[in-house]
């Protein structure tokens, strides 16, 4: 066997591992659940409360994302000051925060003592930790980050130079953004919002620490599984096989639809 | 009303000094090598770049003066613009291209429209009012672009070589139809060109560009 023709052996072996090391816990899941019984455990009480708040709440912080997530691409890529640069390290870093910090930083600003809660407690009387809102607002924190990342470059690369042809023909920025700018950029808006859907739908760290897991008001379906994972196993074998096809699913359609460009 | 241009743009190392100065209803022509600045001083007589120093002025109003504190947004200044690389909204038809204008200045949508309708037709592109920016041929594209320019009755009109995107063969039907364009307009006009011949047939007056 020549050197080169050994190398592409070893190197197809280690493909292989990593590739199978990624599989098998998945396809596990599928192998492990009870086929038979897996549609009546989907209809349990506990998962279809958890389902219904994932699902309102995902949705609800997926819109919440794209009205405040796309302005603030649009700012950013037009933008290189000093504090456009601040503000792009700190919108973009709870990616790769660990979601349990985003939690207690949620805590430290909108918690009952917190930096903005205390005001909203003593003027408002809202205290927000541990309801629904809070539960939306964690997928916000973690998800934003990923519709505002794909926004902005598709911003940036689209340029400044129909905004300036919309600018010599009168249009106020308002309208040049509406009209001439956020149309140029709606896939990767499309991209951008499917993305912060599927993370804010999967998301468990921030909201169980920010907005705790009481079935049927703050639980989300991630973290009903947790909860059933030492309780009723086969149960939370049914549900990871949900999430894992609902990511699947999303993986294959952005391949098809939006990161490749699409067939042209 | 006059444009007069007394000024010095700078564009990173770049720096170009220019003394224009062009009566409403004239057209001047500007003709200069790749790289002699023709589109960094449109940029600047648009209001898209501001002046190092000098000044930009329409009659009595100053669109730029750094010493005098002032500039005037590129979205007040009606001042239109057919740039070189056209710049159309691709994902508009036509139509809300050259209406877009008008729009942004308070026309009803109705008028804008039947008003943007009638501008194409002048420049000969009627058949094209319904169809997709982003699907047009060179010369089709220019046409647009300068019944969008034409539209909102510009103070002052600027040209970036007009003819650049045609094939041969439809170059003199453009070259006549921004020479009437030029000719029925009351404003202050500069035609921008690489070809001088194209500049001779379009205008009068030419100032040649050196840096």
């Amino acid at each position: 066997m020549s050197t080169a023709r050994r190398k592409s052996v070893a190197l197809t072996l280690v493909a292989s591992l990593a590739g199978l090391f990624v599989a098998l816990p998945l396809v596990s899941v599928a192998i492990r659940v009870p086929w038979g019984q897996s549609f009546d455990l989907l209809g349990s009480p506990l998962i279809r409360k958890a389902l219904f708040v994932s699902v309102v709440s995902s949705v609800i912080a997926t819109v919440c994302v794209l009205v405040f997530g796309v302005p603030l691409a649009y700012w950013l890529s037009r933008n290189d000051s000093v504090a456009a640069r601040v503000v792009r390290v700190l919108s973009v870093s709870p990616i790769v925060l660990p979601p349990v910090v985003g939690g207690i930083a949620m805590l430290a600003a909108f918690g009952r003592r917190g930096v903005a809660g205390q005001w909203l407690n003593d003027w408002f009387g809202l205290s927000l930790p541990f309801t629904r809102t809070a539960v939306v607002m964690a997928q916000v924190f973690v998800a934003m980050p990923f519709l505002v990342l794909s926004v902005e470059s598709a911003f940036r690369q689209a340029g400044t130079s129909l905004d300036d042809a919309a600018r010599t023909l009168g249009a106020s920025p308002l309208r040049i953004f509406l009209r001439v700018s956020l149309p140029s950029v709606l896939p990767a808006v499309g991209a951008g919002a499917v993305l912060s859907w599927a993370r804010a739908f999967g998301e468990f760290g921030a909201s169980i620490t920010f907005a705790g897991s009481m079935s049927g008001r703050t639980q989300t379906l991630p973290m009903a599984v947790y909860e059933l994972a030492t309780v009723d196993y086969s149960q939370a074998l049914v549900v990871s096989l949900l999430m894992i096809v609902v990511s699947v699913v999303i993986l294959v359609g952005m391949r098809d639809r939006w990161l490749t460009g699409g067939p042209r | 009303m006059s444009l007069v241009v007394d000024a010095t743009i700078a564009r990173g190392e770049f720096s170009l000094s220019v003394n224009l100065h062009v009566d409403a209803g004239e057209t001047l022509g500007l003709v200069g090598r790749n790289g002699a600045g023709k589109s960094t001083l449109i940029q600047a007589l648009a209001g898209l770049i501001p002046v190092k120093s000098g000044s930009i002025s329409l009659g009595d109003d100053v669109w730029d003066s750094p010493a005098r504190g002032c500039f005037v947004q590129p979205e007040d200044r009606h001042c239109a613009v057919m740039f070189q690389d056209i710049r159309l909204f691709p994902h508009m038809t036509c139509l809300d291209n050259v209406a877009f204008g008008l729009r942004s200045d308070g026309v009803r949508r109705e008028e804008a429209r039947d008003r943007a309708r009638e501008q194409l037709t002048k420049v000969g592109a009627d058949e094209l009012i319904e169809r997709r920016a982003s699907g047009l041929s060179g010369g089709q594209a220019q046409r647009v672009a300068l019944a969008r320019a034409l539209a909102l009755e510009p103070r002052v009109l600027l040209l970036d070589e007009p003819l650049s995107a045609v094939d041969a063969a439809s170059r003199p039907m453009l070259r006549d139809l921004v020479g009437e364009a030029l000719e029925s307009f009351k404003g202050a006009a500069i035609v921008v060109s690489h070809d001088e011949a194209d500049i001779g047939v379009l205008t009068g007056v030419i100032h040649n560009l050196v840096c």
